[in-house]
């Protein structure tokens, strides 16, 4: 019998129309597969007085109770033997605990599936050589953080020829590399290989505003990219708009906006959103998304702004499938896109987290905790 | 918006020539220093307590993000803490004391407050323009000082601009830097040319921080710590109202805000009873006063929501629209966010026993009690770490000349000589 997920490696990447039976299907199985693989899921759903059953439609998915990231950071919850779990990875919060996942063979293999598809749907799998400039993190062996994982599986959508990082590893920690890079843009101009930026966007800006008060740009080869995910990180107090951000982006390196992928995906959630030229995330067939409201936490409707559930029956081995996020957001199903793909898709907005102000308290009480 | 000042080291960008410069700057200052009188660095912050209270600062902090409510409380407060009274008051009960001239033996024997000498001030982000205070305290005690500002503070650049525009001589005694805390081999070089480290955070950050520093370099912690009230069954409706306005003013972003409720009582059906009573209170108080925190409500939903999940049988929510209370079972305290706040029943026989893991993470308790039990609760409280006993009025108010966690900042910030002749 063929896995319950089978299915969207054959559907059309956006192709809702014909898949929201055998969606519903999935989730009901991963849900079941979820309350048999862990006693504390099962146990959570039924103090809820959820069942499965209670799913006859897609428009039911919101009735699936939604477990927070918080969840995640405070508490591991595996529904499969944790020996199964073929890769382990953490959120990349800057501060406080991060969340920790992890995922079998299967989950593995439809994940990477998924990601191919959107990947290739968008332009970016690519068999040529390419330099890469990573702004974010260097890895090592001991860093499980998602985001780094992420970035650099991003850089194998093509074949790689040289790679530099924002921040570089030395001696425990991670410095500042801008004045490599700028060394490293220099070699990279005298190449005619395409050049590929791919991270967190600050990190961007923060390259971009260096070398426009040195005075230095560069044209790369027309086929260079830039692909974006995450947040600003520390460096929130200078965040620009996207437009803004694709005007230096031009500017410093010749890259032109329709060449700049910004993604949205969380490590408790992974599945692949990319921005339209429209600036909506549509949702691929593997993934719902709902806007709950922000003091009751009930499904909204159409076009009304709450904190993001994203639902997916892609992960096996752990109850990954209505994740409750900290985004705030808002979730349009019926509108048509002029960008012409005709999937719902949800817009952000901001976050729910205390953002800038930790509070004293919060970190005492998290102290208690860890003492 | 764009702050530039010679004394700000900007991380986009730094190379180590910079850096290099930025540390030998502030290493002639500290060997050249001229001393600049206390009276007029006093004169120079009234001044700037002034100049902030103005429409155009206002709409100045609503352009760096602050929502309008909470730039006026800003610079309300901002106003109150730079001025000349607050600065002579604290000056005089925090170290005039210590300057004292005896003879003994005829002997003429001096006492004397003088400066740590380099002050590097590592700050949290929990608070807007902590930096600025704590840079504050730095300079009326007379010392060269360091800023490591956290992410995206601009206010204290803000403040720190006009400062200088008031007295440009200050230049030499403040230096303000973004390097974020990742970037440790640039804070140890800060440290080394520190006499002395102020870091403002949790125990991470602490621990951090005394990996760092050499030996000989004076670490003064301010960790996280909260705050609660303990009230018994003869709480008045007024008394529960003002913790009710403690909890919608401060939003529970200090930590000297009430954080939840300890009900004197071993009958969790009692406790129930009290905490539906509480919730009401809450909610009228909720209404008249709208929050300023927009998304940050969400975020105390999402943490009920959370710990319930975590535990189905130990919480139970009462709530509306406008704010929630969480009863719970078990001793420990929880914070779940603005206008969320626990009850849990401990009788006060048990206080001590129950919350002594606090110690260190205890800062306010507002007590309500009959008089006869007051003396023993509040001993109670002590012993568990409490470093402040009060009511809900005055629990989260930065009284004049009052400790801040147990201790006086001024005092940490300076050295007393001994002069004999």
């Amino acid at each position: 019998m063929s896995d319950y997920r089978h299915f969207l490696m054959k559907a059309g990447l956006y192709d809702h129309a014909t898949t929201q039976e055998r969606f519903l299907d999935a989730v009901k199985k991963n849900i079941k597969r979820q309350m048999e693989g862990s006693d504390r899921y099962r146990g959570i759903l039924m103090s809820l007085s959820f069942v499965p059953e209670d799913l006859k439609t897609t428009d039911d998915i919101g009735r699936i109770p939604p477990i927070p990231t918080l969840f995640f950071k405070r508490n591991e919850i595996f529904s499969v033997d944790e020996k199964k779990l073929k890769i382990k990875a953490t959120s990349s919060g800057t501060t406080g605990s991060r969340s920790v996942v992890g995922f079998d063979l299967k989950t593995l293999y439809y994940g990477i599936r998924m990601a191919l598809k959107t990947f290739r749907h968008h332009g970016i799998l690519s068999p040529r050589k390419v330099n890469y400039i990573l702004l974010g993190y260097e890895p090592s062996d001991t860093d499980k953080r998602g985001a780094v994982k992420t970035a650099a599986y991003t850089t194998r959508m093509t074949r790689r020829s040289k790679i530099d990082y924002f921040l570089r590893s030395r001696d425990g920690s991670f410095v500042n590399n801008i004045e490599g890079l700028i060394k490293t843009l220099d070699e990279y101009s005298h190449s005619s290989r395409p050049v590929r930026f791919v991270g967190f966007p600050g990190f961007l800006n923060e390259l971009a505003d260096e070398l426009i008060k040195r005075n230095r740009s560069y044209v790369f080869d027309q086929r260079s990219m830039v692909l974006l995910g995450g947040g600003w990180k520390d460096l929130s107090g200078s965040r620009i708009s996207s437009g803004e951000l694709a005007n230096k982006v031009y500017r410093c390196f010749g890259i032109k906006d329709d060449r700049i992928v910004e993604f949205f995906s969380a490590v408790e959630h992974p599945v692949a959103y990319v921005k339209c030229r429209c600036g909506h995330f549509h949702m691929p067939v593997c993934s719902r998304v709902i806007a709950r409201d922000k003091r009751t936490l009930e499904p909204l409707g159409d076009g009304e702004e709450g904190i993001l559930n994203f639902i997916t029956p892609l992960v096996d081995s752990m109850p990954l499938i209505s994740v409750l996020t900290d985004d705030i957001g808002t979730v349009f199903y019926g509108n048509k896109c002029d960008c012409g793909n005709v999937s719902p898709y949800f817009t952000l907005s901001g976050r729910a987290d205390i953002g800038d102000i930790v509070t004293c308290s919060n970190e005492a009480v998290n102290e208690l905790k860890n003492g | 918006m764009n702050l530039k000042m010679d004394n700000y080291l900007e991380y986009a960008g730094l190379d180590s020539e910079r850096f290099s410069v930025f540390l030998k700057r502030i290493k002639d200052s500290a060997e050249g220093k001229k001393r600049i009188d206390t009276d007029r660095i006093v004169r120079d912050l009234d001044e700037l307590s002034k100049r902030i209270v103005s429409d155009e600062h206002r709409k100045l902090l609503m352009e760096l993000g602050l929502c309008r409510e909470k730039a006026e409380y800003e610079l309300k407060e901002a106003e109150h803490m730079l001025s000349q009274s607050y600065i002579r008051g604290r000056l005089e009960k925090e170290l005039a004391p210590f300057n004292t001239d005896t003879v003994r033996e005829g002997r003429c024997i001096t006492e004397k407050v003088s400066p740590l000498g380099t002050v590097f001030h590592i700050c949290a982000g929990n608070m807007d323009a902590l930096p600025f205070y704590s840079l504050m305290e730095g300079l009326i005690t007379g010392n060269i000082n360091i800023i490591k500002l956290p992410g995206g503070d601009m206010l204290t650049l803000k403040l720190t601009e006009m400062l200088l525009e008031i007295d440009p001589c200050l230049s030499d005694m403040l230096y303000i830097t973004d390097i974020p805390s990742l970037d440790i081999q640039k804070l140890k070089a800060l440290a080394d040319i520190s006499d002395a480290v102020v870091i403002w955070g949790g125990d991470e950050a602490v621990k951090a921080v005394r990996n760092m520093a050499p030996v000989n370099t004076r670490i003064i912690e301010w960790g996280h710590r909260m705050s609660f009230a303990y009230v018994t069954s003869c709480v008045t409706e007024e008394a529960l109202r003002d913790i009710a306005v403690n909890v919608c003013d401060t939003e529970g972003l200090l930590c000297t805000s009430i954080q939840g409720i300890y009900y004197d009582s071993s009958d969790m059906e009692e406790t129930r009873a009290f905490a539906h009573r509480f919730q009401k209170i809450l909610s009228e108080v909720s209404k008249r006063m709208p929050g300023r925190l927009g998304s940050m409500y969400a975020r105390g939903i999402v943490t009920q929501y959370t710990y319930h999940l975590e535990d189905p049988s130990g919480t139970e929510l009462i709530n509306d629209e406008n704010c929630s209370v969480i009863l719970m079972k078990g001793s420990m305290p929880r914070i779940f966010g603005p206008r969320s706040i626990f009850v849990i029943p401990l009788e006060h026989e048990r206080i001590a026993g129950s919350l002594s893991v606090l110690k260190s993470y205890l800062s306010s308790v507002a007590l309500y009690c009959s008089k006869e039990e007051e003396d023993g609760i509040t001993d109670s409280f002590i012993r568990v770490g409490a470093c402040r006993i009060t009511d809900a009025q005055h629990i989260s108010g930065g009284e004049d000349g009052l400790a801040h966690d147990g201790r006086y900042s001024l005092r940490e910030l300076t050295k007393i000589v001994t002069i004999e002749r």
